[in-house]
């Protein structure tokens, strides 16, 4: 019986490899074999399609909001015309599983050339056997799919059919042209846009047309004149001699290398990327290929360089960095003009590159961190936004609401010691020091007494600082260098799986806040983002996620020094209920390293309330953007337009955000609300942000278990937070006060069908692409340096909420 | 407690010989007796307690003789005098029982209604005991009855249920339909029984030539039959209406209708639909069952269309509409509605009934529904603007069960502290059915009253009570031109051992217009 079963599989492979060789001749027979085809032309002729003009436009709306960075489904990214050219894989890059590192597949980087994609696994969607218009439309899973959806198309009705999965790490649906067969017999349903509405009959045509045309594409459109001449300034700048240069350059680099670089003096929608590149400036960029940016280039000469952002830009993954006419100024203060010497350069070792306090200790520590909070937000938004920031178990390390604020780094502290930090380099060793491995729980141990003793060294450090034992007072926080610099107090957002970063204190007061300091900060982004590689394997990616839980500590613990001494206990154990004391103190160090007492003095009992209070007063920037409207008493907004739609939407929205605890259960992680006008020029747009509470985030798993549903509450904010909508809500404005009181009543599953079959733009909807349609635009009318196009690869469909448990 | 009675009885004296004639009673009772009256009674003694009938009660003129029965435990009583004394001048009449109840024979009851009429009789009971050798009085106490002129037209249809209530075919085939008339000694004779499904609530039409009632049929739970009246009923597939033909959302179970109610005219059937709705079953018999409806609209079925849809003004899926009454002229539906209160449900998608080792009290803590009296013109379907009636809404209590008297003017509803149903704290009120101050009822018991109906004429209602057992009971309570009532009269033959006698519904037929309603492959 034994024998019988590797005999059994061998059958089946057997079988298998049979009916794919055979799949394989028929369509050899039928189209002539797989070449790599040059679809490259110099023009289109007059009446074909354009790729720029007429493609592009269609896949950004209709596709890129799936399609597009690490978790494009099938790795198909459709935001580049490369991007079809390389097609799909059947490997995913998200694997939790994973126990060897995997080949980086990133798009412009580790392949070039169709070729070399075929070698890495990619199939095509488009058509690479004979071209000719029938060959081309019925050798193109992307014709196939789309042929598919407008042949079944969407059911409009009140559910979507349960067939349909939508899990992130849904199974089956990586296809190709040769089995399409089969899928389209197993999956009637699943035709692109998938679980969603299909294209109208002019968008069908287009994108039809352009494969039937071959799908030819012309040359990209360079960047102008006036963007060159700003590229190889910059370019220069970067690629200098002497040693402080290239460190500096080196520096910079590692903290801009997935920036989305804005030049203000260019066009609202240009960017560009920091890349470590063969060739010098002038001559087309070869990007080097490592996994991460400290990772050794190699024996020969590099250049950094700027190279355009050309794919789709998607909100979930861009991360802007600004750079105006006072940037290189800035630079050269921090950097150059401050005295200081490097000796060497340091060099790409696995395990020393890994470790910024040692790779650039001699330059200083103030400079370096003042080179990070100039763009606070960006810095942060690194990790949020980065590839780190996906699935809910590498997110909830970090509570669903957060306050930000940051070290002051004119003041003396251990930002501010180059000296200090040297000799604790070692103790801030990262876990990404080692490569892909899976001895969890030796690191984990090796990495907790690291920690444990930086604590202790930062500790005596603060104690010498202040022998009458009182710490930290109000101006030991970043004002944002006198109230300039509008990155000096960030709110973080977490959305379950995803999450967002804004700038100011927004929404109500939440349950913990982070003071980051240097090294802190520099921590987060070598271990998130610097560090992280998406392609490492699971040990890699849980000791990143355990490390991030020191780093979670450390900040809200520099938030408790401020804090009266006789409270700490007592807050801390509010934030970390249900862990066990023994626990707490051999993982979590507790509160150790915080004997100092606080210097500022409270005046009530809810010192933690008052100090939010307090900072806000102290940095003192008033923020227009995302004004939370818990904080406008009675809805009357202190900012708001004399628009009376406004005020009257306001009023309603104020009603939505008192609702706390069991009331907000039903309610999306994010939901965008347009409230509808009449005229699109004075339509508004409201967030609906659900905050859940946690009882600690001391564990991985679990997290159901660990959810305090009474101390849930909402946010609700004027303009966008959140790159991954669950809802696109539309009410008109007569109804809005009606749909603040219905939501407000909302309590059951039924109750929610209802309100959502009323206002809801559902995956069954025939105006989902409408509501789409408006939010990309209206964000990008807001806000035209950060806009990207939102992601709904998380948007809800309505019976999920059918199958969660609801306390009432 | 104690009384006076002193002076009250008449020098000549009759004896009711139905059931002890003094002949067979020990001469020294007899003397006793007899000096008794004679002489009056100058002392004070312990009250007994008359618990049939009611202090007050009117019966109607052709009601079958009551039962008078009386709590007289802490006395030492053995023997009990009853005298039947009348304010019109009639001699009175004298009775013995040497236990707690006594009926009058059909003459004497005949008698005693005949002079009660336009005054009052009055019913004294004495208990006494031998002490020492000689009889003295223990207890005594009385009431006034009188009898109205009012007929009470119609018969009543009511259903029997085996108590503790289980959702079961065994107890669906207890299930009993009992035609009732109030003149007749015997039980109500069963015009409905051995169902393998459930059936619920029953009516007629104003003139009495439909009927219509809730029945599983062919295992369809929307169905729901009307058909003529006639001495053999024998219900086919052409009978039967279904609210399953309601198109629903896909996120609701099945519609089953619930509380449906006829129009007066028999032209529409009105019903809560897209239903869903909380059951219980308790660790008690009495209340053995809590049930309301957590979400539902109100549709109208058009007999003539066969077509059914919903009535806008109590179609919102914010609330559970429920619970329609027609106005007599069929212009408006008065009805009770709620916030909808799905979140009472652990899953709203698994509507089971839930066995709760609870009590009702604890039960209506959990679950405080309270419901409010919504008018609604009906409008030929096409509904309207629902308004709150006043009087009946916004009072802190739940407000439902709402039935117009026939003459339109008043509208009677059930109260409680929450609920729809079997509520142990339940009592009727009345309010013009245009709205006003509400009067909470004098015929109320003190342990649940619901279930009420009108007699054809209005001049009589009659409801369920748990007032002297677990198994409920139809009492009768005659209404005056001011919507005054008044304590009500038991109808105890409708009453059972076994048997909690729910859903009395007043049909305007002869008690002898329906022998038997057969119905076919109801499985």
């Amino acid at each position: 019986m034994n024998k019988l079963i590797p005999l059994s599989f061998l059958l089946i492979a057997l079988l298998v490899g049979c009916t794919s060789y055979y799949r394989d001749s028929q369509f050899n027979k039928a189209y002539g074999p797989v070449t790599a085809i040059d679809r490259r032309v110099t023009a289109i002729p007059p009446g074909d399609i354009s790729f720029y003009n007429d493609v592009r436009p269609i896949l950004e709306r209709r596709c890129d909001v799936c399609h597009s960075c690490y978790d494009a489904p099938c790795q198909v990214k459709l935001t580049s015309f490369e991007g079809i050219d390389r097609g799909g894989s059947k490997n995913m890059i998200y694997d939790g599983s994973r126990i060897l590192r995997a080949t980086p597949t990133r798009i412009f980087i580790d392949a070039t050339s169709t070729r070399e994609w075929r070698a890495l696994e990619f199939h095509p969607i488009l058509n690479e056997r004979n071209q000719t218009p029938k060959a081309n439309v019925q050798n193109s899973l992307i014709s196939l799919m789309l042929e598919l959806k407008k042949n079944n198309p969407q059911p409009i009705s009140d559910l979507l059919p349960a067939t349909f999965d939508i899990g992130l790490d849904k199974e089956g649906a990586c296809t190709t042209t040769e089995d399409f067969v089969d899928y389209k017999e197993k999956y009637p349903l699943w035709g692109m846009p998938y679980a969603l509405p299909g294209l109208n009959a002019d968008e069908h045509k287009v994108l039809t047309d352009w494969i039937e045309q071959g799908s030819k594409i012309t040359a990209r459109p360079e960047p102008s004149q006036k963007a060159l001449n700003i590229i190889t300034k910059w370019e220069d700048y970067f690629n200098k001699d002497s040693l402080k240069e290239q460190l500096v350059s080196r520096y910079i680099y590692e903290h801009l290398f997935m920036a989305h670089i804005h030049f203000k003096s260019l066009d609202e929608r240009e960017f560009y990327r920091m890349v470590r590149s063969k060739t010098p400036s002038g001559e087309p960029i070869i990007e080097l290929s490592t996994d991460r940016p400290y990772d050794d280039p190699g024996p020969d000469k590099f250049y950094y360089r700027l190279r355009p952002v050309v794919s789709t830009v998607v909100a979930k993954n861009h991360t802007v960095y600004p750079i105006d006419e006072t940037t290189m100024d800035k630079y050269n203060e921090l950097f150059f003009e401050t005295e200081y010497q490097v000796t060497s350069l340091p060099g790409y070792e696995i395990g020393y590159a890994s470790n910024p306090f040692k790779v650039f200790r001699e330059i200083p520590a103030k400079s370096r961190y003042k080179f990070m909070l100039e763009n606070a937000k960006y810095t942060i938004e690194g990790f949020i936004k980065g590839p780190v920031c996906r699935g809910q178990i590498a997110l909830n390390v970090i509570n669903d609401h957060f306050f930000v604020s940051f070290i002051n780094p004119d003041k003396v502290t251990v930002s501010d010691d180059t000296a200090f930090l040297d000799r604790v380099s070692d103790n801030l060793a990262l876990p990404t020091s080692v490569e892909s491995t899976i001895r969890l729980v030796t690191l984990w141990y090796e990495f907790n007494g690291k920690q444990q003793e930086y604590l202790t060294a930062k500790e005596k450090y603060e104690q010498a600082l202040f022998p009458d034992n009182k710490g930290w007072d109000l101006s030991y926080i970043w004002d944002g260098d006198g109230h300039k610099n509008n990155n000096a107090l960030l709110t973080v957002f977490r959305h379950f799986d995803s999450a967002s970063v804004v700038k100011g204190f927004v929404g109500e007061n939440p349950k913990t806040g982070w003071v980051i300091d240097y090294p802190m900060l520099e921590r987060i982004h070598y271990l998130l983002v610097a560090g992280f590689n998406i392609f490492g394997n699971v040990g890699h990616q849980l000791q990143t996620r355990l490390y991030m839980d020191y780093l979670r500590i450390e900040g809200e613990n520099n938030l408790l020094k401020f804090l009266p001494q006789n409270k700490r206990i007592a807050i801390r154990s509010d934030w970390y209920q249900d862990t066990k004391d023994e626990y707490q103190k051999e993982f979590e160090m507790g509160l150790h390293g915080m004997k100092l007492e606080t210097n500022v003095t409270f005046s009530t009992d809810d010192p933690k309330i008052e100090f939010f209070s307090m900072i806000n007063k102290h940095v003192g920037i008033p923020i227009k953007e995302h004004i939370s409207l818990g904080g406008c008493p009675d809805g009357q907004c202190s900012d708001t337009t004399s628009n009376p739609f406004e005020r009257r939407a306001d009023k309603a929205f104020w009603k939505i955000a008192q609702l706390r605890g069991k009331q907000v259960q039903l309610i999306p992680d994010v939901a965008f609300v347009h409230v509808d006008t009449g005229n699109d020029k004075t339509d508004l747009i409201y967030t609906v942000i659900r905050n859940k509470a946690l009882s600690n985030n001391s564990f991985l798993f679990d997290e159901e278990r660990r959810r305090v549903i009474e101390d849930d509450t909402l946010t609700v904010v004027k303009g966008y937070i959140g790159s991954y909508p669950n809802s696109f809500v539309k009410v008109d404005i007569n109804g809005v006060d009606d749909f603040a009181d219905e939501l407000v009543k909302l309590r059951d599953k039924i109750g929610y069908f209802n309100l959502a079959s009323k206002y809801v733009a559902r995956r069954t909807s025939p105006n989902f692409w409408i509501e789409s349609d408006w939010h990309n635009q209206k964000f990008l009318k807001e806000d035209p340096v950060e806009a990207g196009i939102f992601d709904l690869y998380r948007y809800h469909r309505v019976s999920e909420i059918f199958e969660m448990k609801f306390k009432w | 407690m104690t009384m006076a009675i002193a002076g009250c009885a008449q020098k000549k004296w009759v004896w009711d010989s139905h059931r002890r004639p003094p002949e067979s009673m020990r001469e020294d009772t007899k003397s006793f007796l007899q000096k008794l009256v004679i002489e009056g009674i100058p002392y004070i003694f312990p009250k007994l307690e008359i618990t049939r009938p009611v202090n007050g009660a009117i019966f109607p003129p052709k009601i079958a003789a009551t039962q008078i029965i009386w709590k007289d435990k802490g006395s030492g009583s053995n023997g009990w005098f009853i005298a039947f004394t009348f304010s019109n001048g009639r001699a009175p009449i004298y009775a013995y029982s040497s236990k707690s109840s006594y009926e009058p024979n059909r003459n004497l009851w005949e008698t005693i209604k005949a002079n009660s009429v336009k005054g009052t009789a009055t019913i004294s009971i004495y208990g006494f005991k031998s002490h020492e050798g000689k009889k003295v009085i223990t207890a005594a106490s009385s009431l006034k009855i009188s009898t109205s002129t009012d007929q009470v037209d119609g018969a009543i249809l009511y259903r029997q249920v085996p108590l503790p209530f289980k959702v079961e075919v065994k107890t669906f085939r207890k299930l009993k339909w009992r035609l009732g008339d109030i003149s007749s000694y015997d039980e109500p004779p069963v015009i409905l029984e051995n169902l393998n499904t459930c059936a619920n609530c029953h009516q007629g039409s104003k003139d009495g030539s439909l009927i219509s009632m809730e029945l599983n049929y062919k295992g369809d739970s929307g169905a729901q039959f009307v058909a003529k009246v006639s001495e053999n009923i024998f219900l086919t597939d052409k009978d039967f209406m279904t609210w399953t033909d309601l198109p629903k959302s896909v996120v609701l179970p099945k519609t089953r209708g619930l509380f449906a109610r006829l129009s007066p005219s028999g032209k529409y059937l009105a019903s809560t639909v897209n239903e869903i709705s909380y059951s219980a079953v308790t660790n008690s018999d009495k209340y053995s069952q809590l049930f309301f409806p957590t979400y539902g609209v109100l549709a109208c079925y058009s007999a003539e269309t066969k077509k059914i849809k919903l009535i806008p003004g109590a179609d919102s899926l914010d609330y559970v509409q429920t619970n329609p009454a027609w106005s007599p002229d069929e212009k408006t539906i008065t009805f009770a509605r709620s916030e909808t209160m799905n979140s009472y449900h652990e899953d709203v998608f698994k509507i089971k009934t839930n066995f709760e080792n609870k009590n009702i009290h604890e039960l209506n803590e959990q679950f405080p529904i309270q419901y409010d009296l919504y008018t609604v013109p009906f409008n030929e379907g096409n509904g309207g603007q629902p308004k709150p009636l006043k009087g009946g809404s916004s009072n802190g209590k739940s407000n439902y069960f709402p039935r117009y008297s026939p003459d339109g003017k008043w509208i009677v509803f059930t109260q409680s502290k929450t609920g729809i149903m079997l509520q142990p704290d339940s009592e009727l009120f009345i309010v013009p059915a245009k709205g006003g101050a509400p009067r909470k009822m004098n015929c109320n018991r003190a342990s649940f009253n619901s279930w009420h109906s009108f007699s054809p004429n209005g001049k009589w209602m009659i409801f369920s009570s748990k007032t002297n057992s677990k198994y409920t009971e139809i009492f009768l309570t005659h209404i005056d031109e001011d919507g005054t009532d008044s304590p009500p009269v038991l109808l105890s033959r409708f009453s059972s051992k076994e048997y909690a006698a729910n859903l009395p519904e007043f049909l305007n037929i002869r008690p002898d217009a329906i022998k038997n309603i057969h119905v076919n492959n109801h499985n």
